[in-house]
């Protein structure tokens, strides 16, 4: 939160840095070969550079500044995520990918959501059975075990819900343990965060873990009993006002954001992600070969991606030169 | 207010079925149309050109609507609370010129001939009592002979590519031998599939089934459509579903209809603009409709004709806000008609399979670029001892996998759990060895289903969001178990080291993806009495308001919604040139 902002879009506020920093990487990469030679009428071609249709930009910072989070925050969120996707300098987790500054990036550009949300109210007021509470026009009260089917419905935006949840993740690891989150060792960091994972199933009427599935004939039963209830009420006492279950999902969904998303938005340090799992990422094209046998071509990143260039043969000139006239805005 | 020159025909709406009126009606007249489309404007080039992010285009919904502005409101039943569509979940309404087409994943079918007579044919076959009390599913007022023609002819616009099963009563090997007789076989071969979709084609085969390849809106190579538009083949590239395609493989209103449409000068689209209502003279006509810019003037466009061309959902609410005294409860709704008979399509992903040491590069291709098969969908089985009547299409897996969008879940029933060390490994070693078999299941319409204004939420605008009442019902639920177990038996007969069933269906959950196909809740039929609309989209108690769209289907069959929005577009659209606005204000028959 350290920049002016300058526009909404999204219900989103984007910083004046964060668009030039963009407008630079991209500029001259998006339409390099592009060299239309017809005197019609020819698209504008800074629509692709437009501020709200393209990618949050790493700025100016530098790749270990953070923007959003203050020192003590990082220390819990690189420890957090270094359990979600571990890793060391042979086999790059979350934390050698950047995972942390792609969060931080994310969060410093978006005061709200990155994804289009509604967010007025009234908001949904959970309540148990046979506790309905009396109506409200501030609020709807919503039986706490139907809650799930309705997706979000929080009042908090993602920027308090990390600073509650890691503040709450802290908190819950002085209880347990008597120290902070990332000084615990790797085992006990293991079972706190399975306590919270916990939270976010029991909230679906679901089992202890994220994977849990009854019918899986797959893998074999651990036998591992997972969090208790009273583990889990624990977590919920004292996050407060976020939810254990959805923070640690969040942190979850973006830790592989971050680690597989293209490294334009700060994470995927040298593709790390993509190499992990093999997708050659940004690609113009596969052969019905390279779809039966599989493909040489190595991950891409966008950057890299062969520029489009519609005075090619077959590059598509008489598409760009469709009627465009009555398509206006006032 | 700015008040504009009045025009024949104005719709809400500049997406798929607004440019097929434009082009099948503006190009042999001198009609003038407008159409408000609340989205910018978008082309092929430049703005599809570098859009292989897929984070801003799968994770952030770059080209679905601002729900910010406005939303719509669930609730599972008429006694539990209603609350917004928050975040894109359950379906993904698109914005922009051409509109969810732009993005769509382009499977175009054509109902089979037993859709459109789905209450008849069961009741003929398995007798009245077989049908619920509170299902509520009628005939179509038409059959599938009256849109074959039409069907036709919209293939040949979008060069659909697949393999005819049926040419005129032959029944050929290879394609669907299912589907109703068509005149003349798909303009172009079916798209090339993935190793994952040959593998399903031949477990299929082994099992004795029918399996074909996907028909496609999505060029399997350069095609040269009857207005003359130059389209080249898909790449491949993987990036196709929540996209705009670089290429214009992909059809949508922008590769095909626009350009003649707009070539006329008689066809105009008002970007940035969004329709705050429908005005109505006394007598109960349309005159226009009222609107406000992206810098919030507000302007009202007269026109003779007004089009519902808009997403479903927003069309219903259209009609449900046009409230004036000649229409107390709003346009279409004098017999309370509107909101009826919303359905939705089921689209669950009953089995898994993890195939150690194999890859099927799924993360090529596109959602087309596998197999279907239709032996158990609508009643192309025997139901005498099923517990459920309808069915579904199943398929397999087809490509477009790519990493931010894919990893939650997909190791879901094969990891412990979906984070640590373990589950990276497992990742690394099988991101593209799993895969799934998937059914695009029927939604019959039911009583307790439907679609209203929301008393308590307002858009951006002040006006009431539309509220949804849906929830599956025990023949769904039913139907699941028997498609689990089909899907267990195909996904075992390909060879799956390990296998996840998911046995029964679940309550709907709005939080979760399924289709974007909400249909329903402005229904064409055969009389006021049984619907909203005749089988031309025509509103029965305002004859100058036409609806176009899934929201004119009865129930929802098996099979993605697009070919017979577009199929009964086409008829709409000759209709209208050849007939009504000959005679305007008259009901057609």
């Amino acid at each position: 939160m350290t920049q002016g902002r300058e526009r909404t879009f999204l219900g989103a506020t984007i910083s004046r840095r964060s668009m030039l920093g963009s407008t630079a990487i991209f500029g001259g990469l998006a339409l390099a070969g592009c060299t239309p030679s017809s005197e019609r009428e020819v698209p504008e071609e800074q629509s692709i550079l437009a501020p709200d249709r393209e990618p949050t930009p790493p700025g100016d910072l530098g790749p270990d500044a953070y923007a959003f989070f203050t020192e003590e925050e990082v220390r819990s969120l690189e420890a957090m995520v270094a359990r979600i996707i571990p890793g060391d300098d042979d086999d790059p987790g979350a934390l050698q990918a950047g995972v942390p500054v792609y969060i931080d990036r994310k969060l410093d550009m978006f005061e709200a959501f990155a994804e289009p949300t509604y967010r007025h109210g009234p908001f949904a007021q959970g309540y148990e059975d046979g506790e309905e509470p009396p109506a409200d026009p501030e609020s709807v009260p919503v039986p706490e075990d139907q809650l799930y089917r309705y997706g979000y419905q929080a009042e908090l935006g993602p920027q308090e819900l990390y600073r509650l949840g890691l503040a709450g993740v802290d908190r819950l690891a002085q209880t347990r343990s008597g120290s902070m989150f990332a000084d615990l060792d790797a085992g006990q960091q293991d079972e706190l965060l399975m306590v919270l994972d916990g939270v976010q199933q029991r909230s679906e009427g679901g089992g202890s873990g994220s994977g849990a599935d009854p019918e899986a004939d797959a893998g074999e039963d651990t036998g591992s009993s997972g969090p208790s209830e009273s583990e889990m009420d624990q977590a919920e006492d004292l996050f407060g006002e976020a939810d254990p279950g959805s923070f640690f999902n969040t942190v979850r969904i973006d830790t592989i954001e971050g680690m597989f998303s293209d490294p334009a938005y700060g994470g995927n340090r040298n593709l790390a992600g993509w190499t992990l799992i093999g997708w050659p990422g940004a690609q113009r094209s596969y052969s019905p070969h390279e779809m039966m046998h599989g493909t040489d071509k190595q991950p891409t990143s966008m950057e890299g991606l062969t520029p489009m260039n519609p005075d090619r043969a077959g590059g598509g000139r008489e598409a760009l030169e469709q009627p465009r006239e009555g398509v206006h805005s006032h | 207010m700015r008040t504009h020159d009045p025009v024949d025909i104005v719709t809400i709406g500049g997406g798929m079925t607004a440019s097929i009126l434009a082009a099948r009606i503006l190009p042999s007249t001198s009609h003038r149309m407008v159409s408000i489309e609340q989205g910018p404007a978008q082309w092929t080039y430049p703005d599809f050109a570098h859009n292989h992010d897929s984070l801003r285009f799968n994770n952030r919904y770059a080209l679905m609507q601002d729900l910010n502005r406005s939303t719509w409101t669930w609730r599972p039943n008429a006694n539990a609370p209603s609350l917004p569509y928050r975040q894109y979940g359950s379906f993904h309404p698109g914005q922009g010129l051409g509109g969810a087409m732009v993005h769509w994943t382009a499977l175009t079918w054509r109902f089979l001939p037993d859709d459109f007579h789905v209450r008849s044919v069961n009741e003929e076959r398995y007798g009245r009592d077989r049908i619920p009390a509170e299902m509520t599913i009628q005939d179509w007022p038409i059959g599938y002979e009256d849109l074959e023609p039409y069907y036709d002819a919209l293939e040949y616009d979008m060069g659909v590519s697949g393999k005819a099963g049926n040419l005129d009563g032959r029944i050929l090997p290879g394609g669907n031998p299912f589907e109703g007789p068509r005149k003349r076989p798909y303009p172009n071969p079916p798209l090339e599939r993935t190793a994952f979709g040959e593998l399903y084609m031949d477990a299929c085969q082994d099992l004795g089934l029918h399996p074909f390849p996907t028909p496609a809106g999505i060029l399997s190579r350069g095609w040269t459509d009857p207005y003359g538009n130059v389209r080249s083949a898909c790449l491949y590239c993987g990036f196709c579903t929540r996209y705009g395609c670089e290429v214009g493989a992909k059809t949508s209103p922008l590769t095909t209809w626009l350009p003649p449409a707009l070539a006329t000068g008689r066809y105009e689209v008002r970007t940035d603009s969004r329709v705050l209502g429908i005005e109505t003279a006394d007598d109960g006509r349309a005159t226009g409709v009222r609107y406000v810019d992206s810098r919030g003037r507000e302007h009202f466009q007269p026109a003779e004709i007004v089009v519902c061309s808009a997403f479903t959902l927003e069309n219903v609410r259209n009609l449900l806000l046009a409230r004036s005294d000649a229409h107390p409860e709003g346009i279409g709704n004098d017999r309370g008609m509107v909101g009826r008979n919303y359905t939705y399509q089921i689209n669950q992903a009953p089995a898994r399979g993890l195939w150690r040491n194999r890859r099927f590069n799924l993360f090529t291709g596109n959602g087309c670029t596998n197999a279907q098969i239709h032996d158990f969908n609508s009643d192309n089985f025997d139901h005498s001892d099923l517990d459920f009547i309808g069915g579904a299409r199943i398929q397999s897996e087809g490509g477009q996998r790519e990493p931010v969008s894919s990893i939650d879940g997909l190791l879901d029933g094969f990891a412990d759990r979906e984070w640590g060390a373990d589950w990276k490994a497992m990742l690394g070693q099988s991101w593209d060895s799993v895969g799934e078999l998937s059914y695009e299941g029927w939604s019959p319409a039911y009583e307790g289903n439907f679609l209203d204004l929301d008393p308590t939420y307002k858009d951006e605008w002040g006006l009431p969001m539309l509220r949804i009442t849906f929830d599956f019902r025990d023949n769904e639920r039913n139907m699941h178990r028997f498609l689990a177990d089909r899907s267990e038996e195909i996904v075992r007969a390909m060879g799956a080291d390990e296998v996840v069933v998911e046995r029964e269906l679940g309550d709907y959950r709005i939080d979760q993806y399924q289709s974007t196909h909400p249909t329903g809740g402005a229904i064409m039929g055969t009389d006021p009495g049984n619907s909203v609309t005749n089988s031309y989209g025509q509103v029965w108690d305002t004859p100058n308001v036409f609806v176009t769209g899934a929201a004119l289907y009865p129930q929802n069959p098996g099979a993605n919604p697009t070919g017979t929005v577009g199929a009964l577009a086409f008829r709409t659209a000759e209709a209208i040139r050849d007939r009504y606005l000959n005679d305007p204000g008259e009901l057609l028959v």
